[in-house]
């Protein structure tokens, strides 16, 4: 498969005028409905609502529900976390949306104090389905008190508000140009130092990727902790992290489901390295990354502390070796200072910033020959 | 007699009681005729578990592989394809395989080494109104050639110490004390 710089897919699409479909010629985007994976019952329809409305408020266009309706009963299209391949195409061909918005909703509670987490990833349909862009956004209630605790939020729909405006936001700036999605890694940043690896290793030797960037497949997390859904929590935080450097380039996950299951790869302890050429084989994965989470504690009242245990390793597909293994762990209050200040309120938060701090720490292993 | 003032005695009194600690509980076997530098790479099997800990044997053997990893003396194989190992040879228990049965997996997986282990304790103790984590675990290294133990050690790391005792209050993050034990070990196998 030709290597196609994202950067140049995604002006393809706004320039072309999008697919024949599309009644004014523009690209359309295909918001999935949300994948639930918080484990608690939430009011999707609401929540994807108030998706579509900030986004049509930022001027972001986007394919009727209708069409999409239609479409998911003819293909009988019930996962809603990834696109594959042959979905793209076909979402393409008969709807005229040039990307889908795939959301997962990771943490959602209604009682005091509302919390909310929602990933979502911007993916172009047709005969490259890559990720185009990707953002993740959490919120609190009291996360930020303020004074006298006057900036306490104590009305979950303020909080949906907010989230989903934040969201729609990152996606309108990335899409209008004012914000590049993809950029070189930061160096060492100080500010990532209390969530780095506990133990790392990261072998010398870079990825010999041959014509472009590294390509990665991260594969779902093993999920040991009482969370029902951290593993794929987890998978998505890494995903985003190392989506958003232009070094790799990272398998759409729904294209990596579908092989797993066409494959009927089972790996319950991680992949064997046999397992690891097949996917070199079917996916051109230079990488395979895969991990387990131990723990992913989310407070669900006051005095608890958020907590993730979890380990990571990647196989270079080529040299069938391991090139780095991590195990990371923290807890919110993990170097805080006094009132809480640095404190991180959520699981989510700490996914968020301990995937952040181990790509930039293994990234330098995955800067493949151009 | 010398005379010992009150204080003293007391002081004295609180490090003994210090000393009755559960920390350490170290043994370490080094085999004389063993050229560790030799060593390689490592397959670590699965742990046994003699706790009431649902997957600690789990949670240990990842901390373990990681940490041996992390310290590049060593290249560990992917837990995948160890248990790909142990399915292709048939090991019936692959936590206490037998010298024959380790000779043979490590010729399957390529590797100069093989590390087995054992949790004896893994969890949260209490006394009166303290509580702590506490770990106690033993792993030994048996050689692809012959299968012969070549390296074990022990190590219990957590518990309740004087202070505790006589203070109250809680102890260290479980999987803290658990990369403490591990440390431990892994420090005593390059000793």
């Amino acid at each position: 498969m030709r290597r196609i710089p994202l950067g140049a897919a995604l002006a393809a699409l706004l320039a072309m005028g999008g697919p024949a479909g599309a009644s004014d010629g523009g690209l359309r985007i295909a918001v999935l409905p949300l994948e639930n994976l918080s484990g608690e019952a939430a009011p999707r329809s609401e929540i994807l609502g108030s998706l579509r409305g900030r986004l049509e408020a930022h001027r972001v266009p986007l394919l009727p529900t209708e069409t999409l309706e239609r479409f998911m009963r003819k293909h009988r299209m019930r996962y809603t976390g990834g696109l594959a391949r042959e979905l793209g195409r076909a979402l393409a061909e008969e709807t005229g949306a040039g990307a889908v918005l795939v959301t997962s909703l990771d943490l959602y509670q209604e009682a005091d104090p509302p919390k909310m987490a929602l990933t979502a990833r911007l993916v172009s349909t047709g005969d490259d389905t890559r990720i185009l862009w990707m953002d993740s956004v959490d919120r609190t209630g009291d996360e930020a008190p303020g004074l006298l605790g006057l900036g306490r939020i104590h009305d979950p729909r303020e909080v949906l508000s907010e989230v989903t405006d934040r969201l729609a936001g990152s996606l309108s700036r990335h899409l209008f140009g004012a914000e590049a999605f993809r950029r070189r890694a930061p160096g060492r940043d100080s500010g990532l130092r209390r969530f780095r690896p506990r133990s790392f290793f990261r072998t010398s030797r870079t990825v010999a990727a041959g014509t472009g960037p590294v390509r990665i497949a991260v594969l779902p997390f093993a999920n040991e902790s009482t969370t029902k859904y951290a593993g794929d929590i987890l998978m998505l935080q890494m995903v985003r992290c190392l989506s958003s450097a232009e070094e790799v380039e990272v398998i759409e996950p729904g294209v990596v489901r579908e092989v797993l299951l066409r494959a009927r790869l089972i790996q319950e302890e991680g992949p064997s390295l046999p397992q690891a050429d097949l996917l070199r084989l079917l996916l051109e994965a230079d990488v395979v990354l895969f991990g387990e989470v131990a723990d992913y504690v989310e407070p669900r009242w006051a005095g608890l502390e958020p907590e993730l245990v979890f380990s990571a390793r990647a196989i270079d597909t080529a040299r069938r070796q391991v090139i780095w293994s991590s195990s990371s762990r923290g807890q919110g209050h993990d170097r805080a200072f006094f009132f809480g200040l640095g404190s991180v309120p959520t699981a989510h938060g700490l996914a968020s910033r301990m995937s952040r701090a181990l790509v930039v720490a293994v990234l330098p292993s995955l800067e493949g020959a151009p | 007699m010398p005379r010992i003032t009150l204080s003293a005695g007391l002081a004295l009194l609180l490090a003994l009681t210090g000393c009755a600690a559960t920390r350490g509980g170290r043994s370490t076997f080094h085999d004389p005729g063993m050229d560790f530098s030799l060593v390689r790479s490592v397959a670590v099997l699965p742990f046994v578990n003699l706790t009431t800990a649902q997957k600690a044997e789990d949670r240990v053997r990842d901390v373990f592989s990681t940490m041996l990893q992390a310290t590049g003396a060593a290249y560990v194989l992917p837990p995948g394809e160890v248990a790909r190992g142990i399915s292709r040879v048939g090991l019936l228990n692959p936590a206490v395989p037998t010298a024959e049965e380790v000779v043979k997996l490590a010729k399957n997986l390529e590797v100069d080494a093989v590390i087995t282990g054992t949790v004896r304790e893994y969890g949260e103790v209490r006394s009166a109104s303290a509580s702590s984590n506490v770990i106690s675990l033993s792993v030994q290294m048996l050689e692809a050639q012959t299968g012969k133990v070549v390296w074990s050690a022990s190590s219990t790391q957590g518990g309740i110490g004087a202070g505790k005792r006589l203070f109250g209050g809680g102890g260290e993050p479980m999987n803290d004390v658990t990369a403490e034990a591990v440390q431990d070990l892994i420090d005593r196998l390059f000793e």
